[in-house]
């Protein structure tokens, strides 16, 4: 196998894992979304709603996370 | 008729050890002086910048593979409730295995193999008296004059000597081909940094006893000429003895460096330097 072949491929598997990932940190992104609205909206314990809040902010944090290792995957990809 | 028979018949035994022992010699000190003297040339590896950048290529996807997998661990543990998700060490730890993958074989080409062949220069300027232009050797024997009447027992344990100085170029050579391995090996290590960050002291340690090995064998090959230029048979036999521990140098440093922790030293102080600046910064903007 050429060896710029070998790369494209190689580039490929990369972009399907970047890919699948993505699809997964969405799913956990509106997963935790219903969650910690529904603990934020249904509870009266301050408590709670302060979890609920802390939840939020995790995943805002989280999808940032997210979002950086998407760019930079994507920016080896075409570097390579 | 007997008697003269058996002098010829030790003349041609002498004639060939001189002639096998005298060329052995001269090629295995000319290429000692070439590859021990000289330190650590990685320029005389084939291929080794093409491989090196392949590697660090695949390195690089191999990270952020590893990247997500942290990501996505931390969020199942966060959605099932386990453990909350430590952000700014997940973050932290791919900054750092991006940046070993990066700087590993810089450093190691461009830090410490410098300082390896700085040490090993000041050493082979040492006042040792040798001489290794000359043709043949002199050692305090001559191979036009003495090896042929010093006796057979010297003649062996010359002929050994010079066994033993090709094999401890051929164990130059195996140290370059680990060290070459090893910096090849580096980036591949560093982009599972993030999962398993303890097998990087491990690596180091043997990092930095790969790298420091010419300097031993530097010291040692000293010792090997200085005992052999005594030009008797102990004196040889002392200088196969040096030659074998310069041979097996990297297990004897090895075990030096495992039992003293000074690489697991520098890498933890390494990382605790780093979350120290990320949390000040941090700190500092809140």
């Amino acid at each position: 196998m050429p060896f710029e072949t070998l790369f494209d491929k190689y580039n490929e598997l990369l972009k399907a894992i970047i890919t699948g990932a993505g699809g997964l940190a969405g799913s956990y992104f509106a997963l935790m979304a219903i969650k910690n609205g529904f603990d934020y909206a249904n509870s009266d314990d301050p408590h709670k709603k302060h979890e609920a809040k802390s939840g939020f902010k995790r995943m805002a944090i989280g999808a940032g996370v997210v979002g950086m290792a998407t760019y930079i995957g994507n920016q080896l990809i075409s570097f390579f | 008729m007997w008697d003269e028979a058996k002098k010829s018949f030790w003349e041609a035994i002498n004639g060939w050890l001189e002639k096998v022992a005298t060329d052995l010699a001269k090629q295995g000190l000319s290429l000692a002086a070439r590859y021990i003297q000289n330190g650590v040339k990685l320029e005389e590896i084939p291929y080794f910048s093409f491989i090196m950048v392949t590697i660090q290529a695949l390195a690089y996807g191999l990270f952020i593979i590893t990247f997500y997998k942290e990501i996505l661990r931390a969020m199942k543990e966060d959605m099932t409730g386990e453990a909350q998700p430590n952000w700014l060490a997940i973050v932290g730890n791919a900054a750092i295995s991006a940046s070993l993958i990066t700087f590993t074989p810089t450093i190691i080409k461009d830090v410490l193999i410098p300082i390896s062949n700085e040490i090993v220069a000041y050493i082979a300027d040492a006042p040792v008296k040798w001489n290794i232009k000359v043709d043949g050797i002199k050692l305090g024997l001559s191979p036009d004059v003495a090896l042929a009447a010093a006796g057979l027992h010297l003649l062996l344990g010359f002929l050994i000597w010079s066994i033993g100085m090709i094999a401890l170029v051929i164990a130059q050579m195996i140290t370059y081909a680990q060290i070459a391995i090893a910096i090849w090996l580096g980036p591949l290590l560093a982009s599972s940094y993030q999962s398993r960050s303890e097998i990087f002291s491990v690596y180091w340690k043997e990092v930095i006893a790969l790298v420091f090995t010419p300097v031993l064998r530097m010291a040692l090959f000293v010792m090997v000429i200085s005992t052999a230029g005594k030009g008797t048979l102990d004196g040889l036999l002392w200088s196969v003895g040096f030659a074998i521990v310069a041979v097996i140098g990297p297990s004897i440093l090895k075990g030096y460096i495992h039992k003293s922790g000074a690489s697991s030293g520098i890498v933890s102080g390494g990382k605790f330097l780093f979350y120290r600046v990320v949390l000040t910064r941090f700190r500092g903007r809140g």
